[in-house]
């Protein structure tokens, strides 16, 4: 049985592939409730991949699990809504797969039934989720009722003439949704509580499940256009998660409480990428942050390489601001050539963002010959900007058949607020300045802790 | 202060509860109830199953099965629960009583915020941003952040408390009476055992970096819980201990002495042949899973034999080649007195400096990458560049683990191209500050005697002699040190035979041992081999050599290979999912697949230790339960290699055996609970789920074949001693360590005496049983051997 969903997961990838290759572009096809368009096959494909690999894994890592076929179960039905979910166009449909994913979801984080700190990571999820699917319920009766539409294309298509105040407070509730189930701060508890879980069922948590808040948003992005207060406003909690994940990740002893910081981290760049109008950028992060963090969670048993020797974090000199200004120059201006956003819009952002990973990438190689950190490292960091941008660039080609996935937003007072306080933050712990800040860390750490009821206080209750 | 002397004596009483915890990089095996050994083991059951919240025995359902399939032997059942006055015990009934009787402990907040303190006070480089004020020592620093604490109730008052550990600890336990302190100070550290053992571990620690940099000791740890109890208002629990009903206890003894009866019956029932001449003589570890791969070998041809300690008595810390820093490879019961280099071979220098540079660039590459994934700004942009590449990786190490550790070693080995390296055993000072490397020519020397005195082997020297260590291979597996060799401290032994060859090859050694009675021939050429316990496999290294031995080595090549297939297929017919037939493919796969969680049963199933010459067990399949120890009762007329033996070899296996046994019947509260939810901490152990306890012990995968079904079968461990009878005596009599594993039943001994050829088993109160069975060979030609 299990190796057969296995087998079933890599053909359904292989499927999704071929068709994506030959429908890229082309109209959706709509069937009943559904609608596939190269969205939903493209985020299908990736989805399927992350499934089979984490299958795969999972034949051998789990075996000798009480519960292993119902284990298989639960993964491949979570496979099966998240490619439901892709492709519903009836919102009722949207609305009762969610519900379904999240109460799936929380059963796989109590995959140890015996375990009280699992059954209640389990419980705290489910709750968390329940709201968020109320959340979605309200929003998308909004959008229905503002719209006079239950079909997701018809919402789409109408919202920009509809009530602006129903239009934007459906989307709030959708956006409220999507901060949820993405593990946003201030919601990040439950997915910081979620380790209970066994490692495949992280790996495809964090790569195809958290997800679905970013797509969600995508999905109704005409709607998000239709008022771009609201889509500030996603931008913003975006920029905040993004930045309190990434710090809360800085101080985290443990191998995967660290991952899931780094998800919230993840996941807020993604909204707020949403947030900038570059949805087609979002779902490109979203698939290519999923590889890497599987990656990771799956990897996770190799943690003890990560031990350093005291005093090993140090801050960079002032001889590698240069090389790393022309390294973020370079990079930035890559990536901005190859992916077109040249305007003074929101893209700038983007540019902003492949300009900082490209100086810190220039840091790295301060103990390296002047020739390489003035010369060759600038230069391949400008040639990565390239293919960073015509990465991006190409995913919007290939998605451009869904409508409102590239909108870019007028810059605002917001826009460079965010920007400076990611540069200003980048800046401070490169120069060490966090580290003298008692009160800052022992808030951050407090901040990322998982729920009381789901660590396991007593080595009685230990899962073994 | 006289007051503050009771008390750290109070402390130091309380502290003996605590087994130190080694970080998980040297895999140390220990008892969990090392601070109870000096007691009767079934008071030892008793006080430590209340005092961890365990079981110490065996599950009612675990000993039912055993009964079952005929591993408990039910003649054997009866006369136990008999000798014990019981007969009541033998009916499977009796298991079931007080089991129901356990309720589970309350939620501990304390438990909770010390968990979090302690994972980020001790973390040793996980973490990024680390815990403001680590050099003051654990209560100074956590006392100096309480007041930010939002879970703390009243944070603030831990600065009206001394700073001094002592001083806080004696404030706060003021109103306590003094006879009470210890057992209070008991109850508290063993509350997270783990992570007290961990900071035990820490506090006495040398030439730990981290032990200086964030110093903790249990009065630290202390001070902090007696003030967080103060603050919750919690009094440690009184863990209901899981009563086993006493009928458990007659259970394992009848289950232990079903198989220790069979044991000695094939001992006693095999006249060895007369040993022929070898071509070779192969020492290998005393560990369990040696006796597999020498029994398939020595089917295979002229091939003698040896157990020995895998360290082979090179008591060293290695520095590997372009290391700064040596580790200890030698049982933690030593201090290492020498540290032996790892330097280029004659010839390979430049070899040795590209190598040297290309590990540099591997690190700092690693150091870059990690420094994208921390940064706040870089690491978004750092996703999507290099996502895909993540991806690509992560399905070619799951669909084809084996190609994908072939790539990728190969890719680091054009970064960093191999280079031939040699211990350099000589004394040699590399720069003023350095301690000086390396052994003197005496100690050279005294080194090999004493090494070759202790295995029995001082004739009769083949033309080649392998020193053969030991080590695993897993990825992705935080317990990849634990299938590496315990006598090397939980390291690879490949080092330390590699260093015992050349002391022995040395022709200065060589004249001095002559002088001393140990003649080695000329021709007898010492090579180094390590086996790979996962795979099998045996690697030699400069076989050069013994290149005037061309046709015999080759000859032992051919057989290790023979024998490595047969191992290998041995072994894999007792792992769940292994495939014996397709035996070399699929231990190739465990050795790299990053999904394994049992790439080998390392010393699953031990159960013996036997000292005798291989002459006494040669002719039994063990299946890789025993440790075999050499030991040549004839040579050893004073009986200093048998105390050596019983003294060192025979405690660490003890301290394995316990580990495997209270892991097995307690996984949760003894051992580290499954791998599919453990969470690596601080880069040294791993907790359960989000949070836990410092999980101690071995994994549920690796002493059970499914969740619930136990592979390991946990018996105390039997040491069977081929030795006059009153040898063994008098050095009972003369160790305490030993009237304590023997007259306490930690450790049960029989005595094969070869003067008499009677089997002696030892009762707890010195006295001795005949077991000499009645067609037992009293093995005269033990004696002729």
């Amino acid at each position: 049985m299990a190796r057969l969903l296995s087998s079933a997961m890599w053909s359904a990838f292989g499927l999704f592939l071929l068709v994506l290759a030959f429908r890229a572009g082309a109209e959706p096809l709509a069937f009943g409730p559904f609608r596939l368009d190269s969205l939903a096959l493209f985020l299908g494909a990736a989805v399927t991949l992350v499934s089979a690999v984490v299958h795969h894994f999972a034949l051998r890592h789990m075996q000798g699990d009480a519960a292993y076929e119902s284990f298989f179960r639960r993964l491949s039905g979570l496979t099966a809504l998240v490619l439901l979910l892709l492709a519903a166009d009836s919102v009722l449909l949207f609305a009762g797969l969610w519900v379904a994913m999240g109460w799936l979801l929380a059963d796989a984080i109590g995959h140890v039934r015996s375990w009280p700190q699992a059954q209640a990571a389990a419980a705290l999820a489910r709750l968390w989720f329940l709201r968020g699917a109320a959340a979605l319920v309200v929003g998308l009766l909004l959008l229905a009722a503002a719209t006079g539409s239950l079909s997701i294309a018809g919402i789409v298509a109408a919202a920009g003439a509809a009530n602006p105040l129903l239009v934007g407070l459906g989307c709030a509730a959708l956006g409220l949704a999507a901060a949820i189930q993405c593990g946003l701060f201030p919601f990040q508890r439950w997915l910081l509580s979620s380790m209970t879980a066994p490692t495949p069922v992280s790996a495809f948590m964090h790569a195809g499940l958290v997800n679905a808040g970013g797509i969600l948003v995508a999905r109704f992005a005409p709607a998000f256009e239709a008022a771009p207060l609201v889509l500030l406003l996603v931008f913003a909690a975006g920029a905040a998660s993004a930045l309190f994940g990434q710090v809360a990740a800085l101080v985290q002893s443990d191998v995967k409480r660290g991952l899931a910081a780094s998800t919230t981290a993840q996941m807020g760049f993604m909204l707020m990428q949403c947030g900038l109008g570059f949805h087609a950028a979002a779902m490109t992060h979203l698939v290519l942050h999923g590889l890497y963090k599987a990656s990771l969670f799956l990897g996770a048993g190799s943690g003890l390489a990560a031990a350093r020797r005291p005093g090993s974090t140090g801050t960079p000199g002032a001889a590698a601001i240069g090389p790393a200004l022309f390294a973020a120059l370079l990079g930035g201006a890559g990536f901005a050539l190859a992916s077109g956003k040249l305007g003074a819009d929101t893209g700038a952002l983007l540019v902003l963002f492949a300009a900082l990973a490209a100086a810190q990438a220039s840091l790295a190689t301060s103990a390296a010959a002047p020739l390489v950190r003035w010369a060759a490292a600038p230069l391949l960091l400008g040639l990565g900007g390239v293919l960073y941008g015509a990465l991006i660039r190409g995913a919007e080609a290939l998605l451009a058949g869904t409508p409102g996935l590239v909108a870019p937003q007028p810059l605002t007072a917001l826009h460079w607020l965010a920007a400076g306080a990611f540069l200003a933050a980048w800046i401070a712990v490169q120069a060490g300045l966090h580290r003298r800040s008692a009160a800052l860390y022992v808030r951050v750490l407090g901040l990322s802790q998982p729920a009381a009821a789901a660590i396991t206080d007593r080595r009685e209750t230990a899962h073994a | 202060m006289p007051e503050l002397a009771r008390l750290s004596a109070q402390i130091e009483i309380a502290a003996g509860h605590v087994t130190p915890y080694w970080p998980l990089r040297s895999f140390i095996a220990a008892n969990p109830l090392q601070g109870l050994e000096d007691q009767p083991f079934e008071h030892a059951a008793r006080a430590g199953g209340a005092l961890f919240g365990g079981r110490a025995y065996p599950p009612a359902a675990m000993l039912r099965a055993a009964l079952a399939d005929g591993r408990i032997d039910r003649a054997i059942l009866a006369e136990a629960a008999a000798r014990h006055g019981d007969h009541a015990a033998a009916d499977p009934a009796a298991l079931d009583a007080p089991e129901a009787a356990t309720r589970p402990a309350a939620p501990s907040a304390v438990n909770r915020a010390l968990i979090r303190w302690l994972a980020a006070f001790l973390d040793e480089g996980q973490a990024a941003w680390t815990m403001p004020g680590r050099e003051r020592g654990l209560w100074p620093a956590v006392r100096a952040l309480a007041r930010h604490d939002a879970e703390i109730p009243r944070g603030a008052e831990a600065e009206s408390l001394p700073e001094d550990a002592f001083r806080a600890v004696a404030e706060l336990v003021a109103d306590v009476p003094e006879e009470e302190r210890s057992a209070l100070f008991t109850r508290h550290l063993v509350a997270l055992a783990g992570w007290s053992g961990y900071v035990k571990w820490r506090a006495q620690a040398r030439g730990h970096d981290w032990a200086a940099a964030a110093p903790a000791t249990l009065a630290d740890l202390l001070a902090l819980r007696l003030f967080l109890a103060r603050q919750f208002d919690e009094t440690p629990a009184t863990t209901p201990a899981q009563v086993a009903p006493d009928a458990a206890a007659i259970w394992l003894e009848a289950w232990e002495e079903t198989w220790r009866r069979g044991l000695a019956a094939r001992l006693a029932g095999t006249a060895p042949g007369p040993a022929p001449r070898p071509e070779a003589q192969l020492v290998f570890c005393i560990d369990v899973r040696s006796e597999v791969l020498r029994r398939h070998l020595e089917r295979r041809g002229p091939w003698e034999t040896l157990g020995f300690a895998g360290f082979f008595g090179a008591a060293v810390a290695v520095q590997p080649f372009g290391e700064a820093s040596a580790y200890a490879s030698c049982p933690v019961l030593l201090q290492p007195r020498h540290a032996v280099p790892e330097v280029a071979a004659p010839g390979e220098e430049q070899a040795a400096a590209a190598r040297l540079t290309g590990l540099g660039r591997l690190k700092r590459a690693k150091a870059g990458l990690r420094a994208m994934k921390e940064s706040l700004a870089g690491a978004f942009g750092f996703v999507e560049a290099t996502g895909a590449a993540f991806g690509a990786g992560m399905v070619a190490r799951t669909v084809a683990p084996g190609g994908f550790a072939r790539l990728a070693g190969g890719l680091a080995e054009k970064v960093a191209p191999p280079a031939r390296t040699t211990p350099r055993i000589a004394l040699a000072c590399d720069d003023g500050s350095a301690a000086p490397t390396g052994l003197s020519p005496a100690e050279q020397a005294a080194t090999a005697e004493g090494a070759l005195r202790i295995m029995g082997l001082t004739a009769g020297f083949a033309p080649i002699v392998v020193l053969c260590g030991h080590g695993g291979q897993a990825v992705n597996n935080p317990f990849a040190a634990g299938l590496d060799c315990g006598a090397c401290g939980g390291n690879r032994g490949g080092p330390n035979a590699r260093i015992m060859a050349a002391i022995l090859n040395e022709p200065a050694v060589r004249s001095a041992l002559a002088a001393r009675g140990i003649a080695i021939p000329v021709e007898t050429v010492f090579l180094a081999a390590e086996h790979d316990t996962t795979t099998d496999t045996v690697t030699l290294w400069d076989t050069d050599r013994a290149a005037a031995h061309g046709a015999i080595l080759a000859r032992l090549q051919q057989d290790l290979a023979a024998a490595r297939a047969a191992a290998a297929a041995e072994r894999l017919s007792r792992l769940p999912g292994g495939a014996p037939t397709r035996a070399l493919a699929d231990v190739e796969r465990r050795a790299t697949d990053w999904a394994e969680t049992r790439p080998e049963w390392a010393l699953a199933r031990n159960a013996g230790f036997i000292v005798a010459d291989r002459g006494f067990t040669r002719a039994l399949d063990l299946e890789g339960r025993c440790f075999l120890h050499s030991y040549d009762w004839q040579a050893d007329t004073q009986g200093t290699a048998l105390e050596v033996i019983l003294t060192a070899p025979l405690v660490v296996a003890q301290w394995i055996n316990t580990q495997y046994y209270f892991s097995t019947v307690d996984n949760g509260v003894f051992g580290a609970g499954s791998k599919v939810t453990h969470n690596v901490v601080g880069g040294f152990g791993v907790m359960q789920g989000n949070a836990s306890d410092l999980m101690t012990g071995l994994p549920a995968q690796s002493v059970q074949s499914a969740d619930g079904v136990a592979y390991h079968e946990p018996l105390r461990l039997m040491a069977v001693v081929q030795a006059p009878l009153s040898r063994v005596e008098g050095l009972i009599a003369k160790h305490r360590i030993l009237q304590t594993l023997f007259g306490n039943g930690w450790v049960a001994l029989l005595v094969a005496d070869p003067e008499t050829g009677r089997f002696l088993r030892r009762n707890r109160d010195g006295s001795w049983r005949d077991e000499t069975q009645a067609p037992a060979a009293p093995a005269p030609a033990l004696i002729a051997a």
